[in-house]
């Protein structure tokens, strides 16, 4: 009987004039989305290259003079995902650049430019983006009226009076909608696909297609949980119109009043110091560091690189920046659990669930740049070993590091291929679904619920 | 004959379950936004006044004139509560260095530090509005011709004396008219809240503002009320017409908004920031062997090689701060800042020609932009809007404009007054007070820590401040609502035009409308 139910269900919404207008919809979107990503991701690749090979030549310019080489403020930035057709995850509005040396990991940034800063905020038109906006709304327009719409046309009780049960008809009448709604989702990423595959930009490899393969997964989970939405307002009510209004209202709440509140709660739940106070605290923790170092600190000669001030000056400098880096280091880490617990709170909704889920999948967003922010301390420590290494071969050098000046470190020659290079490390699939686990968990929790209930109230419903 | 049918649907929608729901729904997300609107309007004056205090310390606090290099603040409007336009993303403050034209606004600009919370969706009054009250326009509107024909009431009505130009005037004159009470008790609650709430005051021109934007929003509502009075006029059943008037209106708020976002922004590209720095460090590159060359110069024209100071501190190509320092080193100073000063400046423009081009992109994107995304009513509400409450690009570049200009003004009275020739420019010591041996300038330093017992080596605390009483101070001229409005024309008419369309179209349609 559930099978019948379900088929029936299919050749309902197949025919349905919603299924001409969300096909044409999606096929629309999926083709910009496509279009958009091709032209965008040639110059963001292009753009990369060309900024990576200047940093590269202007590291050159400070060959000649290894403690150069090993202060120089390196900006790494983050190159072009090749998953970035499915969802960008937000990385151009987040902190996607990461500034450091030999000494230290100084800290973050959005690079400027990222994003225009005159175009009013909009999210880019991803896989993702379709799925959140366009297929939640869908799988509420498509179930809205499952029970009421049967009710209104008095084929209802019609219906149950066969041998159905009610749980049997809600789980037909759900698996039917989730069923053409994934087949539009099919439509549409292969559509995509032709047109990524045509245009050659995007490397389709094995990871690519398990992201792809990730990402359906998540979607059908999210589809099924917006359709269990729509079924609910549908056993709430006896008329289909209402049942709509509430739909709607309860998808904005999940779209967009639940991740507005948990930004807005964010700064009164978890606090984070002020740039301003953090700038105060290094100002101080430098007066006490100043303070504390004999007469001599600030005296210098660029002749000889053994006055003994030199050496108060170095261990000073390499005071002042471990001092500032540990005051740093704890509010990067109270804004890092800020945005944690931020994301937290919005995982009341659905639609969040599944962004955090897919960032997981495909490694990028906040993920990518932890993996990243990690990922460069330990670089960092190599580059300054390989620094140290490369001091201690230098008769002329004290070896008195000084994270800011040259007086008392090698000025030697480096040949920049010798120079330790970062390059971003890729995680397995396998770690990845791990990790994003809790978010499948937590779809199919809010499924189960979610369809529990309408299964309560569809008991209770009044079928004349 | 009009009047008794508006009156009668006035009367049956604003008793109308939908209305009453729509209408709770407002009552609980409009003070919801403006709430958060004001708290985050609260905290960014609160940024404004601390900010405006340092700026204001550069002047007072200066103790040569090399340490001043102007910053000025962006005035957070109290109208960005209804509107946040671009105010988040553009900056709060301007520096105004002698070596840079700013490119953009820095500073803090949002409520909050944390860039990880970029991530998140952040609603004003106007976004909530324009979702709202299209969704209140839609469900309102769908089944104003269909719903008379289902219960068989059109064919009665028509049968009377009452034409079809009457009865179409009076549904729509109907709904539009439940719709004034709304927005006036929206409006009236986000008064309320301003009201009570200490820091924001409004000014004559505000409330002016805020009355164009709701006419603005009532030409927005009408435009859905329209829209799904032209669907219910060409639909059989109701439920057809909610169906399609839903699509239409999430692909209008939505869909529409963020692919012309996206296309328009891949359509006009616009180079990447971090190369025309690259670039500019080129010109930077040019600059410096141009500053090794006047050194040199320098060195020679003076006959000092060894130019060491016995305490300086801060550099701006040159010391900006230079004490106890023999003569000859400090006149090797002077002759290097009056050399090099407008050299920097020179420099600067250079480097301008770049940014200038980059920003060019930057507009004519967000102009591209502008005009595809308008193609839904709910950002030509938001663009409006933006405008109204001075929150827009317009505004911002206005800003941005006259803080170049007024850069140019202040280190143009610096070329003017040789103040890059003076010892006043690097040095808090008279001429007649700098010594003329090592030897006084060890004895001054040693008074200076005795007299002064300074806390650290660079505590300059202990010394007076420079007279700037007569230097160019920044006066920011807003722009008015009419130049404002004035930028918007094209968007403004294409929504008049729009529903005068769309009203059109509806009255020809009804006009054949089948009421059997």
């Amino acid at each position: 009987m559930l099978k019948i139910i379900i088929i029936k269900e299919l050749q309902n919404q197949l025919y349905s004039m919603r299924f001409v207008f969300a096909l044409v919809l999606t096929l629309f979107l999926f083709s910009i989305s496509s279009i958009s990503f091709i032209i965008d991701f040639r110059e963001q690749k292009n753009t990369h290259e060309a900024g990576m090979a200047k940093i590269r030549e202007n590291m050159k310019n400070v060959t000649d003079n290894a403690s150069r080489v090993a202060q120089n403020m390196n900006v790494y930035p983050f190159a072009p995902r090749n998953s970035s057709f499915i969802a960008s995850c937000e990385e151009e509005a987040m902190p996607n650049t990461i500034i450091y040396t030999a000494f230290n990991v100084y800290g973050f940034d959005v690079a400027k430019g990222s994003n225009n800063p005159f175009i009013l905020p909009s999210k880019s038109v991803k896989w993702e983006f379709i799925m959140v906006l366009l297929f939640s709304f869908l799988a509420i327009i498509f179930t809205f009226d499952a029970i009421s719409g049967e009710k209104e046309m008095r084929t209802l009780a019609l219906g149950l009076s066969n041998p159905v049960s009610r749980g049997v008809l809600l789980t037909g009448k759900f698996l039917g909608s989730v069923c053409i709604l994934c087949l539009l989702v099919f439509l549409g990423v292969i559509l995509s696909m032709i047109i990524l595959l045509l245009s050659g930009q995007v490397a389709i490899t094995y990871l690519t297609l398990l992201e792809i393969g990730g990402f359906l997964f998540m979607s059908f989970l999210l589809i099924a949980c917006a359709a269990t939405i729509g079924l609910l307002t549908s056993v709430i009510s006896f008329n289909p119109n209402t049942s709509l209004f509430i739909g709607l209202m309860i998808w904005l709440i999940f779209m967009f009043v639940i991740p507005h509140t948990a930004l807005l709660l964010s700064n009164k739940l978890f606090p984070v110091e002020s740039s301003d106070v953090i700038a105060q605290n290094s100002d101080n923790s430098r007066k006490i560091i100043e303070a504390s170092f004999p007469d001599g600190k600030w005296h210098s000669d660029s002749g000889n690189p053994f006055e003994p001030d030199h050496k108060i000056r170095a261990s000073m400098q390499m005071d002042f920046m471990l001092g500032e880096k540990k005051i740093k280091d704890n509010w990067y880490n109270s804004q890092f659990s800020q945005f944690r617990n931020t994301c937290k709170l919005s995982l009341i909704s659905p639609m969040f669930v599944f962004q955090m889920g897919d960032e997981y999948i495909l490694n990028g967003g906040f993920q990518r740049f932890r993996k990243n922010w990690n990922d460069l301390h330990t670089y960092q420590a190599q580059f300054l070993n390989w620094f140290k290494a490369f001091d201690a071969k230098d008769q002329k050098s004290p070896h008195w590091f000084n994270p800011y000046e040259d007086y008392s470190t090698s000025k030697l020659k480096v040949n920049i291929d010798e120079v330790p290079v970062f390059t971003e490390r890729t995680i397995s699939f396998t770690n990845r679904l791990v990790n994003g686990g809790l978010y499948i968990a937590l779809l199919l929790v809010y499924m189960t619920i979610m369809f529990f209930v309408s299964f309560l109230l569809l008991i209770r419903y009044d079928v004349r | 004959m009009i009047w008794h049918i508006v009156k009668k649907d006035f009367l049956e929608n604003f008793t109308s379950a939908r209305f009453v729901a729509g209408f709770l729904i407002c009552m609980f997300l409009v003070p919801y936004t403006v709430f958060t609107g004001t708290k985050g309007y609260e905290s960014r004056i609160d940024l404004y006044q601390r900010d405006v205090k340092k700026s204001e310390e550069i002047f007072s606090k200066a103790q040569v004139y090399a340490q001043i290099q102007p910053v000025v603040n962006i005035p957070p409007s109290p109208l960005t509560i209804f509107c946040k336009g671009i105010s988040d993303q553009s900056g709060s403050q301007v520096s105004l260095a002698n070596s840079e034209i700013p490119t953009f606004a820095g500073g803090v600009a949002t409520i909050h530090e944390n860039q990880f919370l970029n991530r998140f969706v952040s609603l004003d009054f106007i976004n909530i509005l324009a979702i709202v009250l299209s969704l209140i326009g839609v469900f309102l509107s769908y089944d104003i011709f269909s719903r008379e024909k289902e219960n068989g009431t059109l064919k009665l009505l028509l049968s009377n004396r009452v034409t079809r130009s009457d009865f179409f005037l009076g549904k729509v004159g109907g709904i539009l008219m439940t719709f004034v009470p709304l927005l006036l008790v929206c409006y009236m609650l986000v008064f309320l809240i301003l009201w009570i709430s200490p820091s924001v005051s409004l000014t004559g021109d505000d409330y002016i503002r805020i009355a164009l934007l709701i006419l603005f929003s009532l030409l927005y509502l009408a435009f859905f009320v329209f829209l799904g009075s032209y669907i219910s006029s060409k639909s059989r059943t109701s439920s057809t017409s909610l169906i399609i008037g839903l699509f239409i209106w999430c692909f209008l708020l939505f869909l529409l908004p963020a692919t012309m976002t996206y296309l328009g922004r891949n359509l006009a590209k616009s180079e990447n920031y971090s190369m025309v720095k690259l670039n500019m460090g080129d010109v930077e590159g040019e600059f410096w062997k141009k500053f090794e060359e006047i050194n040199k110069q320098t060195e020679k024209e003076t006959g000092t090689v060894n130019h060491n100071c016995m305490m300086c501190a801060d550099w701006n190509y040159g010391s900006v701060m230079m004490l106890f320092t023999p003569l000859e080193h400090m006149e090797f100073q002077r002759r290097m800042h009056e050399n090099i000063g407008p050299v920097v400046l020179d420099y600067a423009t250079k480097k301008w020609h770049l940014q200038e081009a980059y920003l060019n992109q930057l507009y004519h994107q967000q102009k591209m932009i502008k005009y595809l995304s308008c193609l839904s009513p709910s950002e030509i509400l938001k663009y409006v809007a933006a405008s109204l409450c001075r929150s827009d690009m317009e505004n911002h570049v206005d800003f941005m404009d006259q803080a170049r200009k007024y850069r140019e003004i202040f280190f143009n009275y610096y070329k003017e007054h040789k103040m890059y020739a003076s010892f006043d420019y690097f040095t808090p010591q008279k001429e007649s007070e700098i010594p003329r041996t090592q030897e006084e300038a060890v004895r001054q330093s040693e008074d200076w820590v005795r007299n002064a017992k300074p806390e650290s080596t660079f505590d300059f605390s202990s010394i007076g401040f420079v007279n700037t009483a007569n230097l160019p101070r920044f006066s920011y001229k807003e722009k008015s609502i009419v130049s404002g409005l004035s930028d918007q024309l094209w968007i403004l008419t294409a929504m008049v035009t729009a529903c005068i369309f769309l009203i059109w179209i509806t009255y020809r349609s009804f006009i054949k409308y089948d009421i059997r």
